[in-house]
């Protein structure tokens, strides 16, 4: 939760407010809808939800496929 | 300056104090008074549970180490160290339970040595092993031993010179190494040497001795207990009581940690295994040819008997060959060189006024000598079925399709296998005296 | 035109790549487990199936000085297929930086620092990444000559301290094993140290050199970081023989192991000085590459504007990375060759025939062109005038 907090606190004083300075309105909307996804998948992990692990689904997908390496 | 910078320069300041703090470790601080250092670790069986082992755990008495008695020699003050004792189906397991009576955390970081008690071993040392090779605060380097008796005896014990067995054994077996050849096993030598074709390895055996003052004390109190046992003297309430409170006196100082008498540790040969697990011992003698065989050895000296008289020889710069190959029919020999140089240490009752003839004896003596010590090893290690000299990793590394010819016999081939041995010693000097001064009384009798 | 217009010079080029290499030394791991005391061998092979790599790199930079990935994709693709095949290098590159912060934390985590809570190993590192990244690359790659020449000296000087314990015939016999387990590590060798080279076509902009000799920088830079990862891999094996193959990091059990009597011992502080110091080299190397990458996909003025959430993003992805430990491990060995391959090889050698292609029916047309121009002018007579 501190990291999320802290990560979050970060984001929106630091990359946020030098996005406002460049008073580019495509900059300022693509690093806010940026921001906020990481904000809120910071925020999800900080609450527990389980996120999929997106190798291991590559990994089983592969497998499913027959290219691996056998043991 | 302006706001903008003076406010920069608080924030870079507040960050680096924050990065600061943590770099300091907050979690992974470990306190000196808040650990307890393990120096040595033994293993023993349970005779009546096979399932479970005796786990002794030797630490360092810091309270002892510190104060001015520390520096005396037997029995005065408090031992150097503290022995706890646990039975567990693991290493590991018996760490943990030793953890909830001590007001410290065990720290196995500086852990120098682990004994193996020798009934032990019959099972195999398996969990040793694999404890030591995984668990990230055991070093794999640590030197093991298997104690002849148990290991909690061993670990027990106050020694002469060093403060306890873990600080003498790992001395011990780092001068035999200059003096004999390398003796020292660590518990990645061990698990190298079972993985490679031959499987086998050997530990040092250590046993635990009254010291050379105490032998002729201890022999009488035995010899009078004996007698009294003999002439089947009832003893006396008072006597028994004596005796009991003896025995509760000495109980409470082994449970202190230390015995009440100093004693000593001798190397009294290997401990031979096939894979993890125990199949017999090789004593002085075969420790005499394998210090050969296994070509580790620096500088060693070898005692000769020539007709009445004898000598002592140091040999050194030794250089070894070993040259190993399968015959047509599948049996292995081996080609085993060494060429040395030696230097008369001492020479009683050998006629040396022709320095030529006396050095060529003296050089038959020792390579018929050497010789046999080897052929001895290698033959105890042949009823042991182990090579423990490496004949057949040699063979693997460098033949490797010979060896995988014979791969599923090699156990049959290593015991059938032929040494042939040539061995070349120069007597280099008779130290400093050119003759004995001690001709003209060699035949006197007295 | 670069999203950091710093220059870098010749050097720093060449020896951030040669930090980049040599910070894979330390995750030896997944080849060794397979071809254990061949795993010299299947580095140089690994490393001689690089070396197409190298050659396909070098074209496209030759081709594109002034122009990274992104740039590039959208040049040869055109807009549409373009920026499909940029995602997958985008996903490609975070994926990267978030498989090597992994590696950092859970070594800090399993032998350093055991009660730290992994997300503090992971902020804190990241800080000093971003706070690289943000003051752009020429600081990045400031460093990288001292940080490559002092692990360098560090594998030398650990070399000579383990040669107590080293012994030649762990080496022998060689070539003992089935040929598909040297196929197998020369594939991991050759995808995961080696090829991840293909993130400095996010640099290429930034080198300041005249001669364009990039071919020639990378295959320097490559061969100091094979000779210090060769080292490193020939001392593990002659020390450690036959248990190499079970160790997770097997040179940090040969720095345990190695001393000069008693005076120079339990020497696995420097392995994880260095360790340390060349995955920092590298992360931020991987960081930058997908914080540009990113900013040139949304087409951003700068990428410092989406660093820190960039960075914060690779955090949140490297815990959601896999379920444990054990199944990196396995995928490392099992799967993703075959999956860094597609990226790393396969598609750089499709935009290299693209380009080529490209290249040579413009230079067809450009001579039709000229030669219809000079046909009506009468000073070339080619047959029938296609003019007329």
């Amino acid at each position: 939760m501190l990291f999320a907090l802290m990560a979050s606190a970060a984001i929106c004083l630091l990359d946020l407010p030098s996005a406002i300075r460049t008073k580019e309105k495509r900059e300022i909307t693509i690093v806010s809808i940026l921001s906020a996804l990481v904000i809120i998948l910071c925020f999800l992990q900080a609450f527990g939800v389980n996120l999929p692990k997106l190798m291991t689904l590559i990994n089983e997908f592969f497998m499913w496929l027959g290219i691996y390496y056998k043991m | 300056m302006s706001a903008k910078k003076i406010t920069r320069r608080l924030l870079s300041v507040t960050a680096v104090v924050l990065i600061i703090a943590v770099l300091g470790g907050c979690w992974d601080k470990v306190e000196l008074n808040a650990i307890s250092i393990i120096t040595g670790i033994g293993v023993d069986a349970i005779p009546d549970n096979p399932d479970l082992m005796n786990v002794t755990i030797q630490s360092a008495n810091v309270k002892a180490l510190s104060g001015p008695a520390s520096g005396g020699g037997g029995g005065d003050g408090e031992a150097p160290f503290i022995i706890n004792e646990e039975q567990s189906k693991s290493i590991s397991e018996a760490i943990t339970q030793i953890e909830r009576r001590t007001s410290r955390s065990p720290f196995t970081h500086h852990n120098q040595i682990i004994v193996v008690g020798k009934d032990y071993c019959k099972n195999g040392i398996q969990s040793v092993v694999d404890t030591f090779l995984r668990e990230d605060e055991m070093r794999v380097e640590t030197s093991i031993v298997v104690a002849d008796g148990t290991a909690r005896e061993m670990l027990s014990v106050k020694t002469e010179i060093e403060k306890s067995a873990s600080q003498w054994i790992p001395g011990m077996l780092a001068s035999l190494n200059y003096n004999v050849g390398k003796v020292d096993v660590s518990v990645l030598d061990f698990a190298n040497q079972i993985l490679k074709p031959s499987g086998a390895a050997v530990i040092p055996l250590i046993k635990v001795e009254d010291t050379s003052l105490q032998k002729p004390m201890l022999k009488e109190k035995n010899a009078q207990q004996q007698e009294k046992k003999d002439e089947g003297e009832e003893k006396s309430g008072e006597e028994e009581k004596d005796e009991k409170k003896e025995a509760e006196e000495e109980k409470s100082e082994k449970k202190n940690g230390g015995e009440i008498e100093t004693k000593t540790l001798s190397f009294v040969g290997f401990a031979v295994f096939k894979g993890p697990y125990f199949v017999g011992e090789m004593g002085v003698a075969e420790m005499k040819g394998y210090r050969w065989l296994n070509g580790d050895v620096t500088s060693t000296r070898v005692s000769l008997s020539v007709g009445s008289g004898t000598a002592n020889v140091n040999v050194t710069n030794a250089k070894f060959k070993k040259k190993v190959r399968l015959d047509e029919s599948g049996k292995l020999i081996a080609d085993f060189s060494i060429i040395a140089d030696a230097a008369v240490l001492e020479s009683i009752g050998i006629d040396d006024t022709d320095i030529k003839r006396y050095t060529k004896v003296l050089t038959e003596v020792m390579s018929e000598q050497i010789k046999k010590e080897i052929e001895d090893c290698l033959e105890k290690a042949k009823e042991l079925n182990a090579d423990v000299f490496g004949f057949l990793n040699t063979l693997y590394e460098k033949h490797p399709k010979d060896y995988k010819r014979i791969e599923e016999k090699r156990d049959e081939v290593f015991k059938n296998m032929t040494l042939n041995t040539d061995i070349k010693i120069t007597i280099q000097d008779t130290g400093k005296l050119k003759k004995s001064i001690l001709e003209k009384w060699w035949n006197d009798e007295h | 035109m670069s999203i950091d217009k710093s220059k870098i010079t010749v050097t720093q080029f060449v020896f951030t790549i040669v930090c980049f290499i040599e910070s894979s030394a330390v995750l030896s791991s997944f080849s060794v487990g397979i071809s254990g005391k061949d795993s010299w061998f299947t580095m140089i092979m690994g490393y001689l199936v690089f070396l197409i790599l190298v050659f396909v790199i070098s074209q496209i930079m030759r081709r594109y000085p002034d122009k990274t990935l992104i740039e590039i994709n959208n040049e040869v693709f055109g807009n549409v297929l373009g920026r499909i095949i940029s995602v997958f290098y985008i996903w490609f590159f975070v994926t990267l930086t978030s498989l090597n912060l992994l590696d950092t934390q859970v070594f800090a985590s399993s032998s350093i620092m055991t009660k730290t809570p992994p997300i503090v190993l992971m902020a804190t590192f990241m800080v000093i990444c971003v706070w690289a990244l943000r003051n752009g690359i020429s600081v990045i790659t400031r460093y990288m000559t001292v940080i490559g020449l002092l692990s360098f000296a560090i594998t030398v000087f650990a070399f000579i301290i383990a040669f107590q314990k080293f012994h030649l015939s762990n080496l022998l016999p060689p070539m003992q094993q089935k040929p598909i387990v040297y196929v197998q590590a020369s594939h991991i060798v050759s995808t995961i140290p080696f090829g991840e080279i293909i993130v400095f076509l996010m640099l290429t902009p930034n080198v300041s050199s005249s001669s364009k000799k990039y071919g020639r920088y990378i295959l320097i830079g490559t061969l100091l970081g094979v000779i210090s990862m060769l080292l490193v891999a020939i001392r593990d094996i002659g020390v450690l023989g036959e248990t190499i193959k079970y160790f997770t990091v097997p040179s940090l059990e040969t720095q345990r192991v190695s001393s000069i009597s008693k005076i120079f011992s339990r020497l696995e502080v420097l392995y994880t000085i260095i360790f340390t110091a060349l995955m920092y080299s590298k992360i931020v190397v991987l960081l930058y590459a997908a914080t540009a990458a990113i900013a040139q996909f949304f087409k951003l003025k700068t990428y410092k504007n989406i660093s820190l959430l960039i960075a914060a993003l690779c955090i949140v992805y490297t815990l959601n990375l896999y379920d444990s430990g054990i199944s990196h491990g396995l995928s490392g060995m099992l799967v993703v060759p075959f999956l860094w391959s597609f990226i790393e090889y396969i598609l750089p050698i499709l935009t290299l025939c693209v380009i080529l292609i490209k290249s040579k029916f413009k230079k067809e047309g450009t001579e039709n062109d000229a030669v219809r121009v000079n046909g009506k002018r009468g000073n070339l007579s080619l047959g029938p005038s296609l003019g007329n």
